[in-house]
């Protein structure tokens, strides 16, 4: 089996870190780590890496300890009161969506006008529904009276519920 | 995190919010000054990126100070720090099509010959190894900046990378090969360092 560690790793990485490497390091240290191969990568990666670990220092921005404390409260601040509004959030949806759909059942319901119209086209629903040869021979205006109605108020409710959204979501 | 406007921090702090952190401020303030360099030196080796650096080392920080875990020792404490921070730069490389870029440095002469090192000697190493760690993966990187940079045991080193501990021996064994080879692979490279 090939072998992944020596014994005498630790001296050497003790020799590296403490500069005694090479010049003041013990002979029978220097003469195994030229027979050992392992001791000899440790010897050029560890070195190489101890003498480039403080290379790029001079491009840390390290903020200080009281800035970061303050940054990560103001943070945990935000995303709490982002958590607590949440419930908010969906509740003004859901009635900004409610109270659309309650202004278009109350026009229609409310006036004279739309309840003619909305008898009307209840009557040429039913009609439209039953196949008789007469709603077969002319469908075209008959089919665009009877969904003209429901095809609105979709068509409204479409258009008001993303604005509906959008005032509901957006930030202060 | 987008950038606080002044009328928001005014505001949140004038809020009554509690949000209790798993440390106390003083507690924070001396592990942050014990572990902030050596995670910002792991990082921006990790990405090759000293702005990634900057935002990651906030954004660990910050995560780290959010969560609920007791930690049963200081090396744990660390562990677990680095750990957050090892996991960003996965997250980070995973998101990016081919992973962070590992730019080629010019090497600063000034300073370099302030600290009275030869400008050309000191960069050409730096160079070298830069090159050559560039071209190991990400968690090799990891090992062997643990390893050597900052001195984790291994039992550390497992906990941050999250594998075991007894596998740790045989990953940086290959690290260290792999880094070995292309160190004496670069040209540029000195020769004669180990006698």
């Amino acid at each position: 089996m090939k072998r992944v560690e020596c014994c005498h790793e630790d001296d050497v990485l003790d020799a590296l870190t403490s500069g005694r490497w090479p010049d003041r390091a013990d002979d029978r240290l220097r003469t195994h780590v030229a027979a050992c191969a392992i001791c000899a990568d440790i010897v050029d990666v560890a070195g190489a890496i101890l003498e480039g670990r403080d290379d790029n220092v001079t491009e840390m921005r390290i903020p200080s300890s009281a800035v970061m404390w303050w940054r990560a409260q103001m943070r945990a601040r935000q995303e709490a009161a982002r958590e607590a509004s949440r419930p908010i959030t969906i509740a003004q949806i859901v009635a900004s969506i409610s109270a659309v759909a309650l202004i278009i059942a109350a026009v229609v319901v409310l006036s004279p006008w739309l309840g003619v119209v909305l008898v009307d086209w209840i009557a040429g629903a039913r009609a439209a529904l039953t196949p008789t040869p007469a709603v077969v021979a002319a469908p075209a205006t008959t089919l665009v009276q009877v969904w003209m109605i429901p095809t609105i108020i979709i068509g409204v409710s479409l258009l008001l519920a993303p604005v509906a959204i959008y005032f509901a979501v957006v930030d202060d | 995190m987008r950038d606080l406007t002044f009328s928001e921090v005014e505001r949140l702090e004038a809020t009554e919010i509690d949000v209790p952190f798993e440390m106390d401020e003083e507690a924070f303030r001396a592990f942050y000054d014990r572990t902030a360099r050596p995670l910002w030196t792991y990082v921006s080796r990790l990405t090759s990126n000293p702005q990634v650096a900057d935002d990651l080392l906030q954004e660990s920080f910050y995560r780290f100070l959010r969560t609920r875990v007791h930690w049963e020792s200081e090396q744990h404490r660390r562990a677990y720090l680095f750990r957050i921070a090892t996991n960003l730069v996965r997250d980070g490389q995973r998101r990016a099509r081919h992973g962070y870029t590992v730019p080629l440095p010019d090497p600063d002469h000034s300073t370099l010959a302030a600290s009275g090192v030869n400008p050309a000697d000191a960069g050409v190493r730096r160079t070298d190894l830069q090159r050559a760690m560039g071209r190991l993966r990400p968690r090799e990187r990891a090992l062997l900046w643990l390893a050597y940079a900052q001195g984790h045991a291994h039992t550390e080193i497992a906990d941050t990378l999250g594998v075991k501990t007894a596998s740790v021996k045989l990953l940086l064994f290959r690290a260290r090969r792999k880094l070995a080879g292309l160190l004496r692979q670069e040209p540029t490279r000195m020769q004669g360092d180990r006698s």
